[in-house]
């Protein structure tokens, strides 16, 4: 990189326009590194300086003027006070230009005259080299507070882009934690040189060029972004369910499995049992079926003969309603029989007496009339008295008649007699019909008994009973294991959900975390880096510092070996047989002289060409050292050393030696009026 | 012929007998079991001892509804027996010895073990 060109516009004690030219070349070939600027005390060297920094970084550069103000005020404070007069020689230049004399008015109407840096610097880019015009702009009072940057390309086009995101691009090439070490004055120096230990910008500027603000900047980044993932992380915190969510939900379907796979067996037992049931139930029907089929048969018989036999006994009771008590008294009923008869034969004879003596007369008188002897007659007559008597005594032997019956009773009882046995027969008869039946009616009992089989029927109807029993609590297990499946699906189900809905925030968690667990590691890995890092660049450095110590130096046996502290960057200084040289014992020109050794080596070590403007470079040094410093290091710090100096430091003699080297490709003088109060460029040096 | 006895009334102990032959026998007329009983007395040798026999119950008939075609010939059987036993048979003597008889034989029915059916008491008729 290469400053170009330099242009204040209005800028500081710089009214008008000037413009330095910074370029090292001063022929086709030929490029010396310095560029000589002398100026007396407060006559603009300084703002110059600030004038770069301020064209590279805007609002991030560290100007000297600027202390504690605002970008806005700083920018008010770097108007030129005779902005107004600057006006008119610009109006001069655009009448120059063959404006409008309008304009020209309208420009001295307004007080506030534009205030511009720019800024022309080369640098390689893709093996090419590229011109880039950093342009700056602002007028007193900004309304928005801001400058308005330009960046003019080769071509005197506006890369937009390149506008917007300038403080990367420049960051990139000359990155504002190591500007402070190569736009660095001789105040700065001192310090360094003074102090102990380097203040905390140099040492950031040197950790920068060192190339470890990189590693602390990612560490930091990645700090900031484990902080953010950690605020993720906690605002997710019910993502803390998650787990148990899955957990919950492996378990569930683990259940559902087990449950599923307990459903079939189950499923399985019904069907078993099931057909175990209907086993049971054929052979109980086949078998008790029989059983009952000839129980019915038996019992029907039973129930027949029963009725038979209630017919039998109702034809007995019948029969019992008849003649039959009589068959009770056979002996009585043929003893008034008998009575009956006599007492009817007496009665008989009574009733014939009378008619058979009538006939005896009648057949008297017609024997004696037919003339048959008397004496015959006579005999024939007493036989007939005598054998009506003998008929007649016969029937008076009988007691008196008391039983009385009549023609019809007696001739009822013949009947009934006779009726009788008939009775007795057809009683007997139904008897043993009777018997023959309650005989059979006992068998068929027995057999109703037997054929009943009731161990073998109740052994059937149990085992039937517990068959469908089992099927019974079987399906009802079975019910219940689906239901429960059932509620385990809608379980699931709802964890699913659950677990989508969180699983876009799962992948962010887990996201989260690996970042959050490999930012660690990267730290970690930052850290090892870093301090590997630190040791090498700071070992380089170390050897590097040294070399240009000595070379500055005259008292070469001074210092044998110089350290760095890893941390605070300070230095230390050893003799020749390692111990270690304290810094006040120094003195103050060799400690400047370590101070700027120690930039020299850092703008070695850092591997960055990049321009060097030192401001005041040579403050107490004594001759001997000036020498040094003028012939040594001013024409090898850099490819381009742009110099601000006053006459003492660079004087009459350095000047000289730097012209004879060959060192210096342009020299400018600033010149201070201070009756204007304005400084002019000039071409030149003091002498 | 024309009886001797016009009602006939029975005790309450010969009516409580009755009601058990019924159960037993399944024959529900009174008259039936009282001809039954009479004959049964009638069949037996000796006499019935003459005590006295109260009328104490609602069961009460009349002898052709107790006799029915037979009464005439249980009329000729009861005086053939008064004439057996000695007794005369004039209508006092019979209308007693038929209550006598009546009674004994409702008891005698009554208290024999072995009637428990109807066929136990055509048993009796057929025995000899």
């Amino acid at each position: 990189m290469i400053f170009l060109e330099l242009v204040l516009q209005n800028f500081g004690p710089y009214s008008g326009k000037q413009v330095i030219n910074l370029n090292p070349k001063v022929d086709e070939e030929n490029s010396r590194p310095i560029i000589l600027l002398g100026g007396m005390n407060g006559g603009g060297k300084t703002t110059l300086m600030d004038a770069i920094r301020l064209a590279l970084y805007g609002p991030r550069a560290q100007c000297s003027t600027r202390g504690n103000l605002s970008y806005n005020d700083f920018l008010n404070q770097c108007v030129n006070n005779k902005a107004e007069s600057a006006v008119f020689s610009q109006g001069e230049t655009l009448k120059a230009m063959g404006s409008p004399q309008e304009e020209q008015l309208s420009k001295r109407i307004d007080p506030v005259a534009d205030t511009r840096i720019e800024l022309l610097f080369e640098h390689i880019e893709n093996d090419k080299p590229i011109k880039y015009r950093v342009v700056r702009s602002w007028t007193k009072n900004p309304k928005d507070g801001k400058d308005t940057l330009g960046i003019l390309g080769d071509s005197d086009t506006w890369p937009d882009a390149l506008v917007n995101i300038w403080d990367e691009y420049i960051e990139n090439l000359l990155p504002l934690g190591i500007s402070n070490l190569f736009l660095f004055d001789g105040e700065q120096v001192k310090e360094l040189a003074e102090q102990e230990t380097p203040p905390p910008l140099v040492v950031d500027a040197i950790r920068g060029l060192l190339g470890l603000e990189l590693a602390d900047r990612l560490a930091v980044d990645l700090d900031i972004l484990v902080n953010r993932k950690l605020k993720e992380v906690g605002n997710t915190k019910d993502l803390a369910n998650l787990e148990e969510i899955e957990t919950r939900l492996t378990q569930q379907q683990e259940d559902y499995q087990t449950t599923g796979e307990k459903l079939e067996t189950l499923k399985n037992q019904v069907e078993e049992l099931e057909q175990k049931q209907q086993e049971a139930f054929n052979k109980f029907i086949s078998e008790g079926g029989k059983i009952a089929a000839e129980r019915n048969q038996l019992e029907l018989q039973q129930d027949t003969k029963t009725a038979e036999i209630e017919q039998v006994r109702q034809l007995m009771c019948e029969l019992a309603a008849d003649v039959l008590p009589l068959a009770l008294i056979p002996n009585l009923l043929n003893q008034a029989q008998a009575q009956g008869e006599k007492e009817f034969r007496h009665q008989q004879v009574q009733i014939s007496k009378d008619l058979l003596l009538e006939r005896d007369q009648r057949l008297l008188a017609w024997l004696i009339q037919a003339e048959i002897s008397p004496i015959q007659v006579e005999k024939i007559q007493s036989f007939l008295i005598q054998d009506v008597d003998s008929l007649y005594t016969k029937t008076i032997q009988i007691e008196a008649s008391w039983l009385l019956a009549d023609d019809e009773t007696l001739s009822q009882l013949d009947n009934l007699i006779y009726h009788l046995q008939n009775s007795k027969l057809s009683a007997k008869e139904k008897l043993a019909i009777l018997k023959n039946k309650e005989e059979e009616i006992h068998t068929l009992e027995r057999q109703v008994q037997t054929a009943a089989a009731p161990e073998d029927y109740t052994k059937l109807r149990q085992a039937l009973e517990t068959a469908q029993n089992q099927v019974v609590e079987a399906k009802a297990n079975y019910e219940t294991i689906r239901r429960r499946l059932a509620e385990l699906e809608t379980i699931i189900a709802k964890s699913k959900k659950e677990l989508s809905d969180y699983t876009v925030e799962n992948i962010k968690h887990k996201n989260s975390e690996h970042i959050i667990t490999s930012a660690a590691k990267v730290q970690n890995t930052l850290k090892i880096f870093r301090e590997k890092l630190t040791l090498r660049k700071l070992n380089k450095l170390e050897e590097e510092v040294k070399n240009c110590f000595l070379y500055l130096l005259h008292k070469s046996d001074l210092v044998h070996r110089i350290t760095i502290d890893t941390k605070t960057f300070s230095l230390l200084l050893y003799d020749l047989n390692g111990k270690p040289v304290p810094k006040h014992r120094l003195s103050a020109g060799e400690k400047q002289l370590l101070a700027i050794a120690f930039l020299w080596g850092l703008a070695k070590v850092s591997g960055h060409r990049l321009p060097v403007a030192i401001d005041t470079p040579l403050g107490r040094l004594d001759s001997s050292h000036r020498s040094n410093l003028v012939e040594r290091y001013f024409p090898s710090a850099s490819h381009q050393v742009i110099l601000l100096s006053t006459d003492t430091e660079i004087g009459k003699k350095e000047v000289e030696t730097l012209r004879e080297n060959e060192a210096i490709a342009r020299e400018y003088l600033l010149k201070y009026d201070s009756a204007t109060r304005q400084t002019t460029i000039q071409p030149g040096y003091f002498w | 012929m024309e009886s001797p006895i016009e009602r006939i009334k029975l005790s309450q102990t010969a009516k409580d007998q009755l009601t058990k032959l019924k159960r037993s026998t399944k024959i529900d007329q009174w008259n039936i079991l009282c001809r039954w009983a009479f004959c049964r007395s009638l069949a037996e040798v000796t006499a019935p001892s003459p005590v006295p026999i109260p009328q104490d119950s609602n069961v009460e008939m009349t002898w052709r509804v107790f006799g029915g075609e037979m009464s005439d010939i249980l009329l000729l059987a009861l005086k053939q027996r008064c004439h057996n036993d000695g007794y005369p048979t004039d209508k006092e003597t019979l209308a007693t010895q038929f209550r006598l008889h009546l009674h004994r034989g409702i008891g005698y029915l009554a208290g024999d073990p072995n009637i428990k059916k109807i066929e136990d008491l055509i048993e009796l008729a057929i025995k000899n």
